[in-house]
């Protein structure tokens, strides 16, 4: 079965297969992550295509990560993310698996809510998921051909301290990451942050699809802040996203956010869609 | 037309269908006369709760019977408070998630199930 069957057959499966109700209520965030964790047992399987404008004469790029959420109990959710990426005239690549583990560090709810987030990477140069921008990434990574550039490993720590809060129907959340490339590079550091509500606070009491409870609008900032002993804003990239995403009652959870870079070194846009959906009590369900 | 023009037509066709579908809710609500208030939490719970907690709320391995007496008997307030905290360590998620509207909601609901002694 070719790539795009499958592709075909997938998109299909979310939309019309996965009609039990299920408990998806995800913030419309692509890289800004909050306090809310995977439920417990519950697996999250979710396709992330990024389309990438750059500029100084790179080629597009379709980039796309396949993403595994698993809950491994209330306070602790693991990811493994599978990378791959096709730019305008070369083949179709695949470019490397990150897994992560976020940790809650406070078992109730509080005005703030700190969770660790830790992350091993094992990429290539050539990948193009951008799920983060730290350091001094810019569009001037995106010149050397893939090709080449898929030559280049990258293993990479990564960890994030997440801050994240819920006020009256808003959540708001800020990210502040160190990444370590282990062959040695310095600590780059990055951010990112978010504010995002649903277009309704309360439920209607019929079943519905369209309506605005299940729509939730936001906003994200991501950007670079450079590295060990250098910590800038000169030389740095930043991008400005807003977001939607659509909940759907069965339990698919479409995303979309246009990133725009809002600085010389930023590229022109990457247009970021994400489709999930929640099969609650995986795990459970293996172990009969 | 080629593949892309047809594959946008197709995934266009099929968001647009999905979204006017609508599946109907696992679990009724108390057959007694039910504010919208209960509908919607219903509505609700079996969205977030019942994949846990059953269709009917009576429990299951995994997510204890919500009609025992120690459910029925808590302040509204107090529920609501445990669906925001949750019992992360024992399994319970926390439901801050949802905005407060929808976690009074979904007391509103949980509230109005009868009370029973035997609970799984």
């Amino acid at each position: 079965m070719s790539l795009r069957s499958s592709l075909k057959l997938l998109i299909l499966f979310l939309l019309f297969g996965a009609t039990r109700f299920v408990s998806a209520q995800e913030m419309p965030y692509f890289l800004t992550y909050t306090h809310h964790m995977e439920e417990p047992g519950a697996l999250e399987v979710a396709l992330n295509p990024v389309f990438g404008v750059p500029k100084g004469g790179a080629k597009q790029f379709l980039a796309s990560s396949l993403e595994l959420e698993y809950g491994v109990n209330g306070w602790w959710t693991s990811e493994l993310y599978l990378d791959g990426q096709k730019t305008g005239g070369a083949s179709a690549l695949y470019t490397g698996w990150r897994f992560e583990n976020r940790f809650r560090l406070l078992m109730k709810e509080h005005a703030v809510n700190p969770v660790l987030y830790v992350e091993y990477e094992d990429i290539t140069g050539a990948d193009r998921i951008f799920k983060e921008v730290v350091g001094f990434d810019t569009f001037e990574g995106l010149l050397e051909p893939a090709d080449e550039a898929r030559h280049e490993k990258k293993r990479e720590i990564e960890t994030k301290l997440i801050l994240s809060s819920n006020v009256r129907g808003w959540n708001l959340a800020g990210n502040l990451i160190a990444e370590k490339n282990l062959s040695g590079e310095p600590f780059e550091f990055g951010y990112a942050a978010g504010v995002s509500r649903p277009f309704a606070l309360a439920a209607s009491p019929d079943p519905c699809s369209l309506c605005p409870e299940n729509f939730a609008v936001g906003v994200e900032l991501y950007g670079g802040l450079g590295e060990w002993r250098n910590v800038t804003l000169a030389g740095t990239s930043h991008y400005v996203a807003p977001s939607v995403a659509w909940n759907m009652p069965n339990g698919v959870t479409f995303k979309l956010s246009p990133s725009f870079g809002i600085n010389s070194n930023s590229n022109r846009a990457l247009v970021r869609f994400g489709v999930s959906y929640e099969i609650p009590m995986f795990g459970s369900r293996i172990a009969r | 037309m080629n593949f892309h023009k047809r594959l946008l037509v197709t995934l266009t066709f099929a968001i647009v269908t999905a979204g006017c579908a609508v599946t109907p809710p696992q679990s009724q609500p108390a057959p007694r006369e039910i504010s919208a208030e209960v509908r919607a939490g219903g509505k609700l719970y079996a969205q977030h709760c019942a994949s846990c907690h059953g269709a009917n709320a009576d429990g299951s391995g995994r997510a204890p019977s919500l009609h025992t007496a120690s459910v029925q008997g808590m302040p509204d307030a107090a529920l609501v408070q445990f669906l925001t905290d949750g019992d992360l360590p024992k399994g319970m998620p926390s439901w801050s998630r949802l905005p407060e509207e929808r976690r009074w909601q979904l007391a509103r609901y949980i509230k109005s199930l009868p009370v029973t002694t035997a609970a799984k």
